[in-house]
């Protein structure tokens, strides 16, 4: 669990919109991340990204941005029979999916090193 | 796999809907999200393990993955509503199964299933298959058709498709859902064909199914609906589970359609084929058979030329009813198509087919693959003098069958020209038993009665001019039958040599191997010499001259084989011989006369187009260079329109050059009908004084339409013209085919290559040229006039089948019982006296016939003649003997000394 406690009503109100605008900024970079490990089938790949803390992700979410990220040529797909159920959809990161994820990655980071010198300044202040 | 309730899929359909209708997919794609989260869920309830999935196990499910009110808006379908929470979800009601729901609710295999869709049409199939093999193909309304091993293989498509349905269908994934669907359209397909082969017997069946047996017939018929309610299910539960495409069923249900046409192709192809070739047209008939050359399944004409239906190799063929009608139909077709003659190509060069393949009758008998041929051994004995040979064919037949399988062995052989069947011997516990000569009904009766008791017979009988018929019974497995039969032939007097031919196998129920050689002995007082390699050949000169030799199968089936001693009789040489055997005493006496050869004025040459003709025709094309410059000459093909090759014109260079040329460039194939061909030639001919038709052929096994013309006019005029036959493959003469009679229809004797007795021909057209011929008389003394040499007996015999062809000649309607008294008493085998070896003195007694007298039986002493090592052996002992007692005289002279 992430170790912040909200004080009052507006603050969590404000906390809360700003907690769903930044996971909705990073699951695009997540899914390319972590499937820039291994390539995943659907099921597989939600409960992996539903186990990142603070991500708090519904299926519901997870597959329109994955057929988006497809349809945008960052991933590919493959449907691979399975013993054990339903035909499993595996997907997997194409090149340019892979650049991308390079790129949002290099941003953040330069985005949360500007964020840590930031809280750093203000800290000595 | 879980098994799904209706409602549970229903479940997820209206939250799938529901889903669907409510989000924003914000440039996704709505479909593909739909599927994800549909297997999605799907994964989760397997991964639940549950056994059976019911509508709350779903709604639990989704309720699970936080995807209820959250990701779906207005309006909830009335179940969602107040959804319990996944950890206590409360049962759902569910209704009563009904029919529908019954069938198509494939998860659970009821034994009725099972029986329907497996158990009985499988029973119908092992019905089928064993009625089949019980030797009728359509024996039992109760069971379905099943021709073939390919049908029966098609048909058992049906069970075992529905039988991995059942099983299979219960674990495989949803992607496999097609395949199931594929495979259930494949047995629909086998269900539905196999089902209406067995319709017209449908009424029939009725009444049996109250006898119990006729259920058997409904087994496509419940294959299909069993087959029908899971091709639903699945087609259902594949929408259900997302998976695209509407076809899967017709798609199998065509892809078997097209596995049945595949099987049905080749003996459709080859009815429609038959059907041409058996039309009244002759142009659809050579259409029929050029179809059935190329696209025809030759076991199918075969198994049609031995006598069975072709009903039975197919299903669809009664769309063609036409067929042979009658075997001989079929065999002739068979020759027409594949140019070989069933009689002999079945059992001599196929021994696939020695199984199937019948004799020609009436030399016919029990077909076996379990006979075979395991030694053979032809002793000969040459008589200069009389220009006569005696020739001891020794054969022995093995059964390798099972131990309760007594077979008949049967064949039929060509004789040499002129020869006669003077002796039969069988062995009978070891020992040599001879054969009495009787009536051929009488022997027929006795072979029968015989064989009934299974005794041990044998029968030779005549089977046309220079061939018999030798039947023997019984040899039981694993051992074997000996016998021996005994030829007495005329030496051919031919182009400065005296020639003797081997009589050969014409057709045979029993196998002969590769490995088998015959072995042939030969003994003459004049040198020997074998017209074609042999092996292990050795001659051998003593007081008498020998020959030994070994001969393969496929040297036999070639053109038989020749042999020859120098220095022939010449003109004028006379032999005699005493007649012990009629009883009424008198010499026969040969005398070699010369007689003109008649040259004709124009020659028409037939060449037979059939395929095994192709080897010869370099060999015809030589020969025809000894033809006579100033005879004319045309040369005419074969078929129902026989083509010119060469118009009538003068034999000059140019012309024979232009005819060997046209006889190179034709094509030989099949078995093309000759009789127009020498019909047109036998008119050509007659325009002249002195025409001839030299008609060079393989074996032609059919006989009829314009032969019989050929025969008609020359019976008219049995001396314009001549028709030579010159059989180059084969072994019986057309002209020996019912024709004897016909004069003017000379055989060429087969005595060495094509191109040998054609250059023979030809060259004795040659102005002034003689031909030798024997003349033989009965006479009551010898001859004082000129000298004659003794013959042996065998001329006697040789006089006595002169009589008979006289005696048949000048029959009429008359008894022919004199004409079976004369070959009984000359012990010989004719068309009216058959030869006959029977077990014991009882026997020949109920059969009314008498018992032989061994006495008078031909034989030969060969086996006394000492071999040549054996000569050696015996020089080498005298040598030791004479040394060893010169020794001994001399003794005591060394002792004095």
């Amino acid at each position: 669990m992430l170790g912040y406690v909200p004080a009052q009503a507006t603050d969590m109100e404000s906390f809360d919109n700003w907690t769903v605008q930044v996971r909705k900024g990073v699951l695009e970079l997540c899914i390319l991340n972590a499937l820039s490990e291994r390539e995943y089938y659907g099921y597989e790949l939600v409960k992996r990204l539903m186990s990142v803390p603070g991500l708090t992700l519904t299926e519901g979410t997870i597959y329109p941005l994955l057929s988006r990220l497809r349809l945008q040529g960052l991933l590919n797909t493959r449907l691979e029979e399975s013993s054990e159920g339903p035909a499993r959809k595996y997907y997997s990161l194409t090149r340019e999916g892979q650049k991308v994820a390079t790129l949002m990655n290099n941003y953040l980071e330069d985005v949360l090193k500007g964020v840590r010198s930031l809280r750093a300044s203000g800290g000595r202040r | 796999m879980s098994n799904w309730t209706p409602q549970a899929q229903q479940a997820l359909e209206d939250y799938i809907k529901h889903f669907r209708a409510a989000s924003v997919f914000d440039e996704a794609d709505p479909a593909e999200v739909s599927d994800d989260i549909r297997r999605h869920i799907t994964e989760d309830i397997a991964a639940q393990d549950l056994q059976v999935v019911t509508a709350d196990a779903v709604w639990a499910a989704i309720v699970r993955l936080g995807l209820t009110v959250e990701s779906v808006a207005e309006p909830l379908p009335t179940a969602l509503r107040g959804m319990p929470a996944a950890s206590s979800p409360a049962p759902l009601p569910e209704r009563p199964p009904t029919m529908r729901s019954r069938l198509m609710a494939p998860p659970v295999e009821e034994p009725e299933r099972w029986f329907c869709g497996v158990i009985l049409p499988g029973m119908s199939i092992l019905a089928g298959v064993w009625f089949a093999e019980c030797g009728n193909a359509r024996p039992f309304a109760a069971a379905p058709p099943l021709p073939s091993g390919w049908h029966v293989a098609l048909a058992a498509l049906v069970p075992l498709g529905n039988a991995a349905l059942f099983v299979g269908g219960r674990r495989t994934p949803a992607t496999r859902l097609p395949r199931l669907e594929l495979l259930t359209g494949l047995v629909l397909s086998m269900a539905t064909i196999f089902a209406a082969a067995t319709l017209e017997f449908a009424a029939m069946s009725l009444v049996l199914v109250f006898v119990g047996i006729g259920v058997l017939a409904f087994g496509p018929w419940t294959a299909i609906f069993t087959a029908w309610t899971r091709a639903t299910w699945l087609r259902m539960h594949r929408v259900e589970m997302g998976i695209p495409g509407r076809r899967y069923v017709s798609t199998g249900f065509i892809l078997g359609l097209l596995l049945f046409i595949g099987v049905e192709a080749s003996p459709l192809v080859t009815r429609i084929g038959i059907a041409f070739a058996t039309a009244e047209s002759p142009g659809t008939r050579s259409f029929g058979i050029r179809w059935l050359q190329l696209a025809g399944d030759e076991a199918l004409l075969a198994d049609a030329a031995d006598g069975h239906g072709l009903d039975t190799s197919s299903l669809l063929v009664r769309l063609f009813p036409r067929q042979p009608a009658t075997v001989d139909a079929a065999r002739a077709l068979y020759f027409h198509v594949t140019g070989r003659e069933r009689e002999a190509d079945g059992v001599i060069n196929d021994e696939r087919a020695a199984g199937t393949s019948r004799l020609p009758r009436p030399g016919g008998g029990s077909p076996s693959v379990q006979l075979e041929l395991a030694h053979s051994q032809f002793d000969s004995t040459i008589d200069r003098a009389g220009a006569t040979a005696y020739t001891e064919w020794t054969f022995e037949l093995t059964n390798h069958g099972s131990w309760w399988d007594d077979d008949e062995g049967s064949m039929t052989v060509a004789l040499p020209p002129g020869s006669v069947v003077s002796r039969a011997s069988l062995w009978i516990s070891g020992e040599p038993r001879e054969a009495a000569f009787t009536g051929v009904a009488k022997a027929e009766r006795a072979y029968a009665s015989v064989r009934q008791r299974k005794r041990d017979p044998l029968l030779v009988q005549a089977n046309g001019p220079d061939e018999i018929a030798v039947r023997c019974f019984p040899i039981p497995p694993h051992e074997s039958f000996r016998a021996r039969l005994g030829i007495t032939s005329p030496l051919v007097l031919d182009d400065g040599l005296a020639w003797l031919k081997l009589p050969r196998i014409r057709a045979r129920n029993f196998r002969i191997g590769d490995a088998l050689r015959h072995q042939i002995a030969i003994e003459s007082d004049r040198p020997i010499q074998a017209r074609s390699p042999l092996e292990g050949l050795t001659p051998w000169k003593g007081t008498r001259c020998w020959l030994k030799a070994a001969a393969s199968r496929a040297q036999f089936d070639e053109r038989g084989l020749s042999f020859t001693i120098d220095e022939p009789l010449a003109r004028g040489a006379q032999a005699w011989a005493k007649d012990d055997l009629g009883g009424d005493g008198g010499l026969v006496v040969q005398s070699i006369v010369e007689r003109d050869v008649r040259i004709p004025s124009r020659v028409i040459l037939v060449v037979d187009q059939q395929r095994v003709m192709k080897e010869c025709q370099d060999e015809i094309t030589r020969a025809l260079r000894r033809l006579p410059a100033d005879i004319e000459l045309s040369v005419i093909g074969s078929g129902t329109e026989p083509p010119t090759l060469i118009p009538v014109a003068r034999a000059t260079g140019a012309v024979l050059d232009e005819a060997a040329r046209m006889i190179g460039n034709l094509v030989f194939r099949g078995g093309p009908e000759n009789g127009p061909a020498v019909w047109r030639a036998w008119q050509l001919a007659s325009e002249v004084p002195g025409g001839a038709v030299v008609w060079v052929h393989g074996a032609t096994p059919i006989v009829e339409g314009e032969f019989f013309a050929v025969a008609a006019a020359g019976r008219r005029n049995p001396m314009n013209p001549l028709l030579y036959d010159v059989m180059a493959r084969g072994a019986v003469h057309v002209a020996a085919r019912g024709n004897a009679d016909v004069k003017s229809w000379k055989i060429v004797p087969a005595l060495g290559s094509v191109e040998d007795d054609l250059s023979r021909l030809f060259t004795s057209w040659q102005p002034g040229s003689k031909r030798l011929v024997a003349e033989r008389r009965k006479v009551a003394s010898q001859p004082d006039t000129r000298p004659a040499d003794h013959a042996t007996d065998h001329l006697v015999r040789l006089w006595a089948r002169d009589e008979v062809d006289r005696a048949i000649t000048r029959l009429g309607s008359g008894s022919p019982q004199p004409i079976a008294d004369l070959g009984s008493r000359y012990h010989l085998v004719t068309p009216f006296s058959s030869a006959i070896v029977l077990e014991t003195v009882e026997d020949y007694r109920r059969n009314d016939i008498e018992a032989p007298d061994e006495k008078i039986s031909p034989s030969i002493q060969t086996s006394e003649v000492p071999e040549p090592e054996e000569w050696a052996l015996l020089g080498v002992t005298v040598v030791v003997l004479g040394s060893a007692w010169w020794l001994w005289r001399r003794q005591p002279r060394w002792r004095a000394a």
